[in-house]
């Protein structure tokens, strides 16, 4: 029985550490590929991994100002860094908490997040039924405009983070993909709505 | 047509991103909401975003929160299952396992240290022994001459072929007929010398036994013969 759940437990882990490393890995590419390989880029996402798992049980994890994906990213961020020193015999690593170098300079205003939705709110659905078809929504609306969609509104990620994540040129690219990205949802928000 | 409704809904995705970045003066702000308002369609289009954007925070808190409650209650194994890294052996172990692997290796250290100490101690009981490099037979009027011998044993030089000679000569020396304590002493000890010098230690404690038969006074030999036994 105890194995079966540790079981449970270690690929549902697995699954949610797959998701974040399919984006980490090509961003930790697009900028780190010059000094690491990558297999040392994948090396440090495992280290990572390990990372988040003792914060999370010395409770570091339990007031986080950022998702759990942007708070790995910086980490492997961290990682790199530590290790291109390594390699360069340097022994002084400028180790930093913060994820600000990775999220919009642009806050979001949650106060006019609210104040734009009450605007136009007809109070049809309740919050959780709407979170609920949100989350079906993104099941279904493909995993590049969910990556998308969560990397803007969720992680607050930089569009030029977003398109390293993403392996694109540009943030532009970004730019056009969220629009078509945002104009899947809503229609299929609105057929699942009605 | 829907040429017109896509620049009209870009644009206003362009008010509404600045609308919720605080970026509009407030003369903008009711300016957007008067045309949000005024418009059906566009009401709509805004108020799905806004579900997006807070369903999308919120979909990430659950999730986020589920996994860090997750990760709280994994074992280490699962962590490391999870992130692909292999689980370091040692970690398994249970206490009494890990006892008996530190007394293991206390062990092997106390009888390498032991090893390392006795070897220290008979290379210099050998190398106090002081040999002739060259000696009269009483029956033979040649001397015998031990240079190379001698040089072969100090450098680890044909240590093989040393032995061979040194074995022959000491055969020739233990015979009946041959009572010459004197050679029987030097040929032996340059013998245990090679022996101990090629690391055939065993070999050594007969011809240690026969020099303190000869002997018993022969401190150096039974001072060497306790060390190797």
């Amino acid at each position: 029985m105890t194995i079966n759940s540790t079981n449970e437990t270690a690929r549902t882990l697995a699954k949610r550490f797959d998701e974040i490393e399919r984006k980490t890995i090509p961003f930790l590419r697009h900028r780190y590929g010059q000094q690491l390989r990558d297999e040392e880029l994948e090396d440090v996402f495992r280290d990572s991994c390990i990372v988040v798992y003792k914060n999370a049980k010395a409770g570091k994890l339990d007031k986080m100002t950022s998702t759990l994906s942007t708070y790995q990213t910086q980490i492997c961020i961290n990682l790199c860094n530590k290790m291109i020193n390594r390699k360069k015999g340097l022994n002084v690593v400028p180790l930093t908490e913060s994820a600000d170098d990775l999220r919009e300079e642009r806050a979001l205003s949650m106060d006019k997040v609210s104040q734009l939705s009450d605007a136009v709110s007809e109070n049809e659905c309740d919050d959780s039924e709407a979170v609920f078809l949100v989350r079906e929504v993104l099941k279904k609306i493909g995993e590049k405009c969910k990556h998308i969609l969560m990397g803007m509104y969720a992680d607050h990620f930089k569009q030029e983070v977003i398109a390293a994540q993403l392996g694109y040129t540009s943030a532009d690219a970004v730019k056009a993909t969220a629009y078509r990205c945002k104009k899947r949802f809503k229609e299929m928000f609105t057929s699942s709505h009605h | 047509m829907k040429e017109q409704d896509n620049e009209k809904f870009k644009r206003i995705d362009t008010l509404i991103d600045r609308f919720i970045h605080n970026e509009m003066t407030a003369e903008e702000e009711a300016q957007f909401m008067a045309e949000v308002k005024a418009d059906a369609e566009l009401s709509e289009y805004v108020r799905t975003t806004m579900q997006l954007i807070k369903g999308v925070q919120k979909v990430a808190q659950e999730d986020d929160k589920n996994m860090v409650q997750m990760l709280k209650e994994a074992s280490p194994q699962d962590a490391y299952s999870a992130s692909g890294k292999k689980y370091p052996a040692y970690r398994t172990m249970r206490f009494w396992q890990s006892c008996a692997a530190i007394a293991v290796a206390a062990c092997l250290c106390v009888f390498v240290i032991n090893q390392h100490i006795t070897n220290l101690r008979i290379n210099e009981t050998i190398n106090n022994v002081d040999l002739p490099t060259s000696m009269y037979e009483r029956s033979v009027e040649e001397p015998k001459d031990f240079t190379s011998i001698a040089e072969n044993i100090s450098e680890g030089k044909f240590l093989t072929s040393t032995i061979v000679q040194l074995e022959a000569m000491y055969q020739e020396c233990i015979t009946p007929e041959h009572t010459d304590t004197q050679t029987q002493a030097v040929v032996g000890w340059y013998l245990i010398k090679a022996y101990i010098r090629n690391g055939q230690k065993e070999e050594c404690i007969p011809i240690l036994e026969q020099l303190i038969k000869n002997n018993e006074r022969d401190a150096d030999a039974k001072a060497l013969l306790k060390q190797l036994k």
